[in-house]
């Protein structure tokens, strides 16, 4: 072997200017034409279809995957990009397809196969697919689907999983024509307490027009069972919901009394009732103790209210948050005014997190309005205050909470079950391996009602009220130099920190027992035990009149009027004269 | 306590098993570090299930990528198998080797690693500084990334100063104005190679590999560089050298002094390549070579602003060059020629070994692999990067081990070239060539299957075409560098969506 092996590169290797020029043409161009052989082959190569389990054994290579088409997302980070990433799932494993200048997609449930190259970065796998071509299937490969009622899936959801469905209902919720990744409840009810059941919804893409909250849809998607949450959810996509346009829908009118609940509407079309003010540049209704909304009305019918300051009106428009005035307004014109913005419910945002946590974690600098609940109560400190999120104001099955950090200086407490409209961003949390959220600015709801004690729910069942308002029936004494809250005819008794100038401690009040309200914190009492006490404590007076509520019912007085016979004489007062 | 000398065990373990492991990869050409690398993260939950840790196994890597830095010159120069970072000492290895002085190559060799290794440390903080995320260049050099790799490409082409004639036909068309002895014939020769070489690699990173036997993470990257670079050169040995000459057992190591300087710009180059993506310690080289001729044409030394690759002066031939080599030797008196095939090995080693530990440092200043190596580290297990005033204990114990590891390596580099030299002395020449070629093609088809011959075929053609045309076999880079261009200025351009 070894002659005609050395024969041959003696033959290219001549140094005879005659033939060298002619050698080297040659050989560039062979090499040339192989490359370009070798190149033509790794482009007309039909690439062989894998399992999805098996990818990793394909990074960087051309693959076709076959499976379930579960979701898709067009543009998912709203950056502009021509792009849809989908899901695909196989009977081994599930991975997502970037498709870039994507051609049109299937129905959900469609069995597709995707052409792409295999990428795998930090720790991420996907397929990347560029051009019309690269998602096929054809008329046989669409989904069966079957039509249901919500009772039927609410009877055996699990016929149902992971296959395509279709039902109707009535949303609970306004879903943005660019939200992706939106949850909603679907109710057999466009009333929610009418309801016999609620399906929930997962839209991941974006709708591309509002679909308002009590509308009557029609939705086809898979029904998954989301093991987080312990129930089924269905899979859909945002472009193919069907709005029913015959059905009308329920416009809820805000209470002026309920702010705190206000946040439920966020997005939504809601009436308010009050005095329409337009002296100052911003317009707001005003509604009973002064409480305002600000109203922003299409610039078409802004001149025929104009005429109507001072009037009783009912105006409609969208819940929204003005970022500039940090507080709530009705919006009629469908979300185009400036600086409005409709906050994001915490699981909303957990959605967006769920599907691509890394993306949103990724950008620090990128802020979201979010509104939700504080979870437990936070003290006045001049530190940041690591605490949680919730989005509801109690606890209700399937609580959802995210970990959130509150800026400081803080001069006043935010109580646990307080409505928060926050601007945050978002980070993962090193120490606390964890997706916390970092509130850069925020305003506070109205503080909820304190919690009622009882003595006999005992130590245990108090410990959930920690650091919260709450009332309590009792007796303050004071023994040993200490104030405490006696339970009546018992030994039970907490230490009691009452405020400087309440009445609970004064000459009236003394040794009688009453309802008190107050924080419920736990101290040292002793160099070994913990103790409750009840600081900030006074007499419960409801209405300011300095006459606590238990007497003013056995005085026969009403504890919520100052001057309760209306003589000109406020009831302490009238007390004192009786007694 | 008793934890600490646990974990001084395990590095002693890394690095005892380092050093073994890049003996092996150094020597046996075809036989790279991210080889080991990638076998090692393949196995390394089993490894995790006996016991042994990640950060020892992250250890046996970084050992062996240092050893295998200070020993890849041997059977590069001495059997003319070089891989990818070293193809450029083939040339003046080869020629000590013919004119019986290869044990000064390794010896000279071993120094320039030396240097590399120590002259790179101070570097890794200069690093740190400017890549930090304090001044924060990384992100700014990103920006401009493709611009700087189509930049630097266009200066590595730009330096090839090989004369060429024209193609006859050209000459005569243009009344012999494009006629001979053109240095635009050279360029743009070296311009058509590169970017053959750029297509070749575009199909290289399209084609699917798999190994036969089932071998974690299969590549083309081995094929083709063996092809471009190892197996074309071993060809051109087996038709042009039958037999070696006596080696003198001259084993003295060189004086630091006067390679301080060219070692420490092999360092800065060495550093400036490991954060760009597709750059290896060969471009660095060019880069360092064409520095010190410049240099050394504006003071004045004549001998310089040859193409050492080539073998090229201005006026002689390959076989003048090597007859000047040859009676340099037999006279025993050291003429420039040899003395600058000294200095270009003991570079070409010091850029080699800056670029491992650089690329190890960027990989915690910048949390970017730009090695198989540091890529099975970074797929391993996370990787902390050092971000604040003190680097973090995971980087620091690694960089030990690199220093470890090549304080090792410079004795053994010694008693390894002594055993090859016998090796060379009782084995034929052109047998070892034929055992080697043999072994890299079977190290192919272990890994790549019959794709992975087809390319290692169309590479050794490729491989074959810049001695015969006179330019450096150097622009075959373009394999790595072409692809990774296209890719960034779509990227840029395109919204490609590639990272």
């Amino acid at each position: 072997m070894a002659d005609p092996l050395k024969g041959m590169m003696d033959k290219i290797t001549s140094d005879d200017p005659e033939v060298r020029g002619q050698q080297l043409w040659v050989m560039f161009a062979l090499s040339l034409f192989l490359v370009a052989g070798m190149n033509w082959y790794a482009y007309i190569r039909e690439p062989s279809i894998v399992e999805i389990d098996d990818l990793v054994e394909y990074k960087n290579e051309v693959v076709k995957v076959e499976g379930t088409l579960i979701s898709w997302v067009e543009d998912p980070y709203g950056s502009g990009d021509d792009r849809i990433d989908a899901i695909i799932e196989d009977d081994t494993g599930v991975v997502e397809a970037r498709w870039f200048r994507p051609g049109e997609m299937p129905p959900i449930g469609t069995t597709v196969t995707v052409m792409g190259d295999v990428i795998e970065y930090e720790g991420r796998m996907w397929i990347q697919s560029l051009g019309a071509g690269a998602f096929e299937w054809s008329a046989g490969d669409l989904p069966s689907v079957t039509k249901l009622a919500i009772a039927d899936v609410a009877k055996e959801p699990w016929l149902y999983g992971n296959t395509t469905i279709e039902i109707s209902g009535f949303i609970g919720e306004t879903i943005t024509p660019d939200a992706t990744f939106t949850s909603a409840y679907l109710g057999d009810h466009p009333n929610y307490g009418n309801s016999d059941h609620q399906m929930h919804i997962i839209v991941r893409s974006a709708t591309n027009e509002w679909i308002e909250a009590s509308s009557k849809i029609q939705v086809r998607g898979i029904l998954q069972y989301q093991q987080r949450d312990i129930r089924w959810s269905l899979m859909v996509q945002g472009s193919e919901i069907i709005v029913d346009p015959s059905h009308e829908i329920l416009i809820t009118q805000l209470d002026w009394a309920d702010e705190a609940t206000w946040s439920y509407q966020s997005g939504q079309l809601v009436d308010m009732t009050g005095l329409l003010d337009t002296s100052a540049e911003t317009w707001t209704l005003v509604g009973p103790n002064n409480a305002r909304i600000c109203v922003v009305p299409l610039s078409s019918e802004r001149a025929s209210l104009d005429g109507q300051h001072n009037t009783l009106i009912t105006f409609r428009g969208r819940l929204t948050w003005s970022t500039s005035g940090s507080q709530w307004c009705i919006d009629a014109t469908n979300g185009e005014a400036e600086d409005m913005t409709i906050p994001q419910s915490a699981p909303s945002l957990l959605g967006l997190l769920s599907a691509d946590p890394m993306g949103l974690i990724g950008d620090q600098d990128q802020r979201y309005m979010v509104s939700a609940f504080v979870k437990y109560a936070i003290e006045p400190s001049v530190d940041d205050e690591r605490g949680y999120l919730v989005d509801a104001a109690s606890y209700t099955p399937g609580w959802t909470s995210i970990a959130a950090t509150f800026p400081s200086p803080r001069t006043s407490w935010i109580e646990a079950g307080q409505a928060i409209t926050a601007n945050i961003s978002i980070l993962w949390d090193d120490q606390d391996m964890r997706i916390r959220f970092v509130i850069h600015e925020y305003t506070l709801g109205n503080s909820p009602s304190p919690r009622t004690l009882l003595w006999d729910d005992g130590p245990v069942q108090w410990g959930y009220t920690l650091n919260q308002r709450v009332l309590l029936d009792g007796r303050a004494i004071e023994e040993d130099g200490r104030t405490y809250l006696i339970r009546d005819g018992s030994e039970t008794k907490i230490l009691l920190s009452p405020v400087t100038g309440g009445i609970g401690m004064d000459q009236l009040h003394l040794n009688q027992s009453m309802t008190w309200e107050g924080r419920l914190v736990e101290i040292q009492v002793d160099e070994v035990s913990m103790g409750f006490q009840l600081t900030d404590a006074d007499a419960l007076d409801s209405d300011g009149d300095r006459l606590a509520d238990t007497i003013e019912e056995g005085f026969g007085t009403s504890p919520y009027a100052e001057d309760s016979d209306d003589d000109g004489t406020d009831d302490r007062t009238a007390y004192e004269q009786q007694v | 306590m008793e934890a600490y000398f646990v974990d001084l065990g395990w590095l002693f373990f890394a690095l005892f098993v380092g050093v073994l492991m890049g003996s092996m990869t150094g020597l046996i050409p075809g036989f790279h570090v991210n080889n080991v690398a990638l076998i090692l993260l393949a196995v390394s939950p089993a490894l995790l299930d006996i016991g042994i840790p990640l950060f020892a196994v992250a250890g046996i890597i970084v050992a062996t990528g240092t050893v295998h830095t200070f020993l890849n010159y041997i059977p590069s120069a001495l059997i003319g198998a070089p891989d990818g970072d070293t193809a450029l000492s083939l040339l003046p290895g080869h020629r000590m080797l013919l004119a019986g002085n290869a044990a000064r190559g390794v010896a000279w060799s071993a120094r320039g690693s030396q240097l590399g290794l120590f002259l790179s440390l101070p570097l890794i903080v200069v690093a740190r500084i400017a890549f930090g995320p304090e001044l924060g260049w990384y992100d700014q050099l990103r920006d401009i990334l493709p611009f700087l790799l189509l930049g630097i490409s266009l200066l590595l082409l730009a330096t090839e100063t090989t004369r060429l004639d024209w193609p006859r036909w050209m000459q005569k068309m243009t009344g012999n104005r494009l006629g001979k002895d053109s240095r635009l014939a050279g360029f743009m020769s070296a311009t058509g190679f590169f970017l053959l070489a750029g297509f070749y690699g575009w199909g290289v990173f399209t084609l699917p590999a798999q190994s036969p036997v089932g071998m974690p993470d299969a590549s083309l990257l081995l094929p083709s560089l063996a092809g471009l670079f190892g197996i074309a050169n071993l060809l051109d040995i087996y038709a042009t050298t039958s037999h070696l000459p006596p080696q003198k057992e001259d084993w003295t190591l060189p004086p630091i002094r006067p390679l301080v300087v060219p070692c420490f710009w092999s360092g800065v180059a060495g550093a400036s390549m490991g954060v760009l993506p597709g750059m290896t310690a060969s471009q660095a080289t060019v880069l360092v070579m064409g520095g010190r001729n410049v240099a050394a044409k504006f003071q004045g030394k004549e001998g310089y602003g040859m193409d050492w690759e080539t073998r090229k002066l201005t006026e002689l031939t390959d076989e003048e060059l090597l007859e000047i080599a040859k009676a340099e030797a037999e006279g025993g008196y050291e003429g420039p020629q040899t003395k600058q095939d000294l200095e270009v090995i003991a570079i070409l080693s010091a850029v080699n070994t800056a670029v491992t530990v650089m690329v190890l440092g960027f990989l915690y200043i910048i949390g970017r692999s730009r090695s198989g190596a540091t890529l099975a580290l970074k797929m391993m297990y996370p990787i902390e990067t050092w971000s604040s005033l003190e680097p973090t204990s995971d980087f620091i114990r690694l960089l030990a081990l690199t220093l470890a590891a090549g304080l090792l390596a410079m004795p053994m580099m010694k008693y390894v070239g002594k055993g090859m030299l016998r090796l060379h002395a009782a084995i034929p020449l052109q047998q070892m060539v034929m055992g080697v070629i043999l072994f890299v093609v079977a190290l192919v088809w272990l890994t790549t299957g019959f794709v992975g011959i087809g390319v290692l075929i169309i590479g050794t053609l490729i491989g074959l075409l810049p001695p015969r045309i006179g330019i450096r076999r150097s622009h075959g880079m373009g394999i790595i560098l072409v692809p990774i261009m296209i890719y960034t200025f779509a990227q840029r351009f395109d919204a490609f969506g590639f990272l």
